[in-house]
């Protein structure tokens, strides 16, 4: 088959879904016959008579404010922990690996329940406590893994060379393998936090006011449950679709001298 | 004559759960100041171990190497015996992130206390004398082969070493590149640097080297005059090895 022939066929292929996934839901939605009603939503953005944000700017600063500490501190642990997992010596590497290896086998959910029933209960903390803390270590525990990998796969070439030009190990981790370690690192740490955005929806559950909590008491109060969380995916969606799109403007611009012909 | 680099009964091995590999069998080398010395040998055989050891980028398990008298001790002190030496290697390991410029420069910057811009100037005066002064901004991937070697030459040259250490310093060029990083080479060691190059190119050791080694199975199988070695061959080993090369 000829190329141009191949992906013309492709274009109907897709078309064709496209068409029927569209007809099947224009129909699905059309029988239920639901008044969409949106305008409604306008008093949970902005309390105009209080002159005050609504529940849905409080939920949205919620997940912006556990997501973006929650990032930070993960990226501490992370950080040391892939360090450690890279040349500590063994016991601290087994200690590290424990710690890694509970974090990514056991769902987020759970975690956040053991974190605040039963750590928080013993060392009196608060649910936002709790949960900056769940997210931070999980977050951490995927990013020890990733750190871990990169610098395992981080060419040795330029290391050497550093060295054999009398650096010493301190001068060539910062100068050498950190910039490229980073660079390497970039993807998928953006990845990493995409997703932990994502799971900070889950802090809902402990009753931590953030954007799927809100979104819980908008239904609560108004019964929109359609146009709410419609409206509440849309905003998730914007915020991850910058987060990466910022993230692969670092990236494109870190590696432009690496790429470059 | 001060003795630059001596190695005496120097033995490595490389330890594996399966087995134990002996890269370095008890090789014993004196290279003079100011000597150009070249090591040969099949794949393998030790020579680029042996170079590596020198500057300290692999332990040796058995053995001494002093330069210019004194020894590597604690490995965290390795950095400080190598500021007498600086290695070019086989596939350049130039920095990926950084012009040719900073590449050249940031030793200088780091380890001999220059500022910036002293280094950067010493970096500029360097690839001006291996013609890349035009490619200064450019980076590793925008250079050919050829001119990325001469960099990293550059980038060893900058750290003013008594000792340079080659590895294979054509080994990955095309082979229409090889010649200019060789004439650099050449214009280096006639201005009375010492040298210690692992080379496969018979010529090349033959116009820049007065004395040869030869390495087989981890160990220096023969020395000498190079002209006299490659012409008359004492031992079957290199014997075998100059014809095996003829043959290509």
């Amino acid at each position: 088959m000829l190329e141009q022939q191949r992906s013309r066929l492709w274009t109907v292929l897709t078309g064709a879904a496209l068409l029927l996934i569209f007809v099947s839901l224009w129909r699905g939605f059309a029988a239920l016959e639901y008044d969409w009603d949106f305008a409604s939503l306008s008093e949970y953005i902005w309390l105009k008579e209080e002159q005050l944000p609504g529940l849905l700017i409080t939920g949205l600063w919620g997940t912006l404010w556990v997501s973006a500490l929650s990032i930070c501190l993960g990226s501490v642990i992370g950080l040391c922990g892939g360090l450690i997992l890279h040349s500590g010596n063994a016991f601290a590497r087994s200690t590290i690996q424990v710690f890694v290896e509970i974090f990514r086998n056991t769902p987020v959910l759970v975690q956040l329940y053991v974190m605040y029933f039963v750590v928080a209960s013993a060392f009196h903390m608060s649910a936002e406590q709790a949960g900056v803390a769940t997210l931070s270590l999980f977050c951490g525990a995927y990013i020890s893994e990733l750190v871990r990998g990169t610098l395992l796969n981080l060419e040795r070439g330029p290391q050497d060379a550093a060295l054999s030009l009398g650096l010493t190990r301190w001068q060539t981790a910062r100068h050498v393998v950190a910039p490229l370690a980073l660079r390497r690192l970039m993807p998928s740490l953006v990845g990493q936090y995409v997703s932990l955005v994502k799971d900070s929806s889950l802090v809902s559950v402990i009753s931590i006011v953030e954007l799927t909590k809100s979104a819980s008491n908008m239904v609560a109060i108004s019964f929109k449950s359609f146009e709410v969380w419609f409206l509440v995916a849309v905003v998730y969606f914007m915020l991850n679709f910058m987060l990466s799109r910022i993230g692969q403007r670092i990236e494109r611009r870190m590696s432009g001298d690496l790429h470059a012909a | 004559m001060t003795v630059a680099v001596e190695l005496q009964d120097v033995r490595k091995s490389f330890v594996s759960k399966s087995s134990t590999t002996l890269a370095l069998d008890s090789v014993h080398l004196q290279v003079q100041a100011g000597d150009v010395v070249t090591l040969i040998g099949p794949s393998g055989s030790g020579k680029s171990t042996c170079l590596r050891t020198i500057n300290g980028l692999e332990t040796i398990t058995a053995g001494s190497i002093r330069i210019f008298g004194k020894s590597y001790g604690k490995a965290a002190d390795a950095h400080i015996l190598r500021r007498e030496t600086a290695m070019i290697f086989q596939k350049f390991e130039l920095f990926p992130h950084m012009n040719a410029l900073e590449n050249v420069a940031l030793a200088p910057h780091l380890r001999l206390n220059m500022s910036r811009r002293e280094a950067l100037d010493r970096a500029e005066a360097l690839l001006d004398r291996v013609g890349l002064k035009a490619h200064r901004m450019k980076y590793p991937r925008m250079l050919s082969g050829g001119q990325q070697q001469r960099v990293s030459i550059a980038r060893a040259l900058a750290v003013e070493p008594k000792i340079l250490l080659c590895d294979e310093p054509t080994s990955a060029l095309d082979p229409e590149l090889v010649d200019e990083v060789l004439e650099l080479l050449k214009s280096i060691a006639a201005s009375g640097m010492t040298m210690i190059i692992v080379t496969h190119e018979m010529r090349f050791a033959r116009e820049v080297s007065r004395t040869c080694h030869f390495f087989d199975a981890g160990r220096i199988v023969e020395s000498g005059k190079t002209a006299e070695m490659l012409n008359q061959p004492q031992t079957p080993r290199l014997q075998a090895f100059l014809s095996s090369l003829k043959n290509l």
